[in-house]
């Protein structure tokens, strides 16, 4: 088990720059989660610690290990690929030993760590199968019993869940992170999906067009987005973002007038609150006022839409709210919970300025 | 409304074709073979001996033991060394990766393939020419006792360079065959094995080649077929020379038939080695059926 470090690390391609200037330090046994949409470079970033890549600039450590553009098989780590990479000439049970075979451990202990690592994962009774007669979870389990059957430095997991249905991929993203708590190994895990990084960081770096947005445990990168990236990226529904001016320490757009003792310097702004952070209250008692445009169940809450001067605001209500379209209502946010992002640069400002903020 | 019957008249013709141009030589071979027949002779067939040509062939024929001898030889060496240098050459090819200078390059190695294997065969006896052949020069030079021997005029040599044109017109056609194959490969599979630490050699040997086997099972069936059929390059570079050394079967076929006019002797022997190209043609076609 070691730490992974990533100085000044930058990748391109001909003309196109995949990366430019990441800086990445994981600590040993951590479980860091790469997130971003596709092209946002978290998987060139994963290639590069594996060696499928090299950096075109820039310093990759595995431990104190100067990696650059040592070959994979020299860096003792493991990986787990979207489309599982298996190889379908062999057994399941094949499959699993090949780290081993080809580091030449013995038949008899080959076999004893592979009957332990199926066991793990629960394929004890498929080691004869071949990989076309599995189902897409268990070959999933595969791929993981391959890269758990040695120890290695680093975990690299590539989208591992997005070829499954919804409902084995919540399982199995519980499997892997009592996998990861138990065996303890240094793990970066690649995704575009904020429930995965959320569920089973340590800490998540939030990246977008080949750079850190921001770089935060699940619930600082929750509650303290540093730009208007970060803050759209993750929340479902995402965060609403309304366009308007601070004036005196009051926030206003037309139809909306929020005051909180932290905005600062008077100026454009965004205003950002999450709809469980707004409360759907009567037209006279609130800062932001407008009609239900929609209301949805989700089953556990209403989702309320409400048109406001210029923009649509979610509101997530109790399940008991019983409002319809075209009712005027008052939205009043947590004032705890409110975010102020500057129009020009994105970037968060008051109140409650972030740590680890991205470096713009 | 459709005629039901309509798509039996549109194959018709091409059938048609088909029956006169491979049913009935095939046919018509088999009735040949049952009788002496000397051209040289007599203008219509002669009289029906049964399998009797068949029996003094299998049984009593030194020249067509001979034969099988040097077709075996010759397919065994060929195949191999086609296959092996195709897939060395692709794998080269796809390392080296996709710039302007590889198009280039593949265009250069295809070159080859596109000859007749007859003209093949007459500038390969230029080349091989110990006073001014080029190939003999550049083997003189490099291996010292070769200088100015002449090479199709020893029996081993001969084969040799035959083996060799052979070589040098089938490798391009089969470099291709693998190169899509070797492109198709799940890319995943090979980075999988590196993570996991083989070496180069072992991803090749041990992940990449057992998947390209359907494809290298159709590569072998076909330059089979290719190799056992092999003439033109017989009659312009060695004439079966020097004596019997390179005397392939289709070679000897041809020498029966229209040297020494034996027709009915002639289509026993093809009838044979029709058999043999008739197994692995049937192999082959279950096999690509298989895949598709």
């Amino acid at each position: 088990m070691a730490s992974v470090t990533l100085k000044n690390v930058a990748k391109r391609f001909g003309h196109f720059t995949a990366l430019e200037q990441l800086d990445l330090s994981i600590g040993d046994g951590e479980f860091l989660v790469l997130l971003g949409p596709s092209g946002c470079g978290k998987t060139t970033t994963m290639r590069m610690v594996a060696g499928l890549e090299y950096p075109s600039s820039g310093e990759i450590r595995i431990g104190d290990r100067l990696v650059n553009e040592v070959q994979p098989k020299e860096r003792d780590v493991a990986m787990v690929f979207q489309n599982y990479g298996l190889y379908p000439h062999m057994s399941v049970e094949q499959n699993i030993a090949y780290p081993l075979k080809v580091r030449g451990i013995g038949k008899t202990d080959r076999a004893a760590r592979v009957r332990a690592a199926a066991d793990k994962v629960e394929l004890g009774p498929l080691l004869a199968r071949k990989p076309r007669e599995l189902s897409g979870g268990q070959r999933q389990r595969v791929a993981l019993a391959r890269a758990i059957v040695r120890t290695p430095q680093v975990f690299l997991m590539d989208e591992p869940l997005s070829n499954l249905d919804a409902k084995l991929r919540v399982t199995m993203r519980a499997e892997i992170k009592h996998l990861q708590h138990e065996l303890g190994v240094t793990t970066i895990y690649v995704t575009h999906d904020q429930i995965e990084a959320m569920t089973l960081a340590d800490r998540v770096a939030v990246m977008n067009e080949g750079r850190i947005q921001q770089l935060g445990t699940p619930a600082e990168i929750y509650d303290t987005p540093a730009n208007l990236f970060v803050a759209g990226f993750i929340g479902s529904p995402p965060m609403n973002l309304i366009p308007g001016a601070v004036s005196g320490g009051t926030f206003k757009a037309t139809d909306v007038s929020v005051t909180h003792p932290d905005f600062g310097a008077d100026g454009a702004g965004i205003l950002g609150i999450r709809p469980e952070d707004i409360e759907v209250v009567d037209p006279q008692v609130a800062g932001i006022v407008g009609s239900v445009y929609a209301v949805e169940l989700t089953g556990e809450a209403n989702l309320v839409t409400v048109l406001t001067g210029t923009s649509r605001v979610i509101a997530r209500a109790s399940r008991a709210w019983d409002g319809k379209i075209g009712d005027k209502v008052g939205l009043r946010p947590d004032p705890a919970r409110i975010h102020l992002f500057d129009q020009q640069t994105g970037l968060r400002i008051e109140p409650r300025r972030v740590p680890g903020a991205g470096n713009h | 409304m459709v005629d039901k019957h309509l798509k039996y008249w549109l194959v018709a013709p091409a059938l048609i074709i088909m029956a006169m141009t491979l049913l009935y030589p095939l046919v018509a071979g088999f009735w040949f073979s049952l009788h002496n027949w000397n051209i040289a002779q007599e203008a219509t067939l002669g009289p029906f001996v049964g399998l009797d040509n068949y029996r003094l062939i299998l049984t009593d024929d030194p020249d067509f033991w001979g034969s099988v001898r040097v077709t075996g030889i010759f397919t065994v060496f060929s195949v191999v060394i086609t296959l092996v240098l195709a897939m060395a050459l692709a794998l080269a090819l796809l390392l080296v990766g996709n710039d302007g200078l590889t198009v280039n390059v593949r265009t250069l190695l295809v070159l080859p393939f596109s000859m007749s294997p007859a003209l093949l065969g007459i500038s390969w006896r230029f080349l091989l020419n110990p006073e001014f052949g080029a190939i003999s020069a550049g083997l003189g030079a490099i291996i010292p006792a070769l200088k100015g021997v002449p090479i199709l005029a020893d029996p081993t040599l001969a084969m040799a360079a035959l083996i060799a044109s052979d070589v040098w017109h089938w490798s391009p056609y089969f470099m291709l065959l693998f190169v899509g194959a070797l492109a198709a490969l799940p890319q995943e599979t090979i980075e999988a094995a590196q993570v996991d630490g083989a070496s180069r050699f072992r991803v090749f040997w041990e992940i990449m080649l057992p998947q390209l086997r359907p494809v290298l099972t159709i590569a072998i069936l076909l330059k089979a077929i290719f190799s056992l059929k092999v003439l033109d390059q017989v009659v312009t570079l060695t004439a079966g020379g020097p004596g019997t050394a390179t005397e392939t079967l289709a070679h000897l076929v041809y020498l029966t038939a229209f040297r020494f006019y034996d027709l009915g002797y002639s289509a026993a022997i093809a009838y044979l080695l029709a058999a043999v190209m008739g197994v692995l043609a049937l192999l082959y076609t279950r096999f690509v059926m298989e895949r598709a």
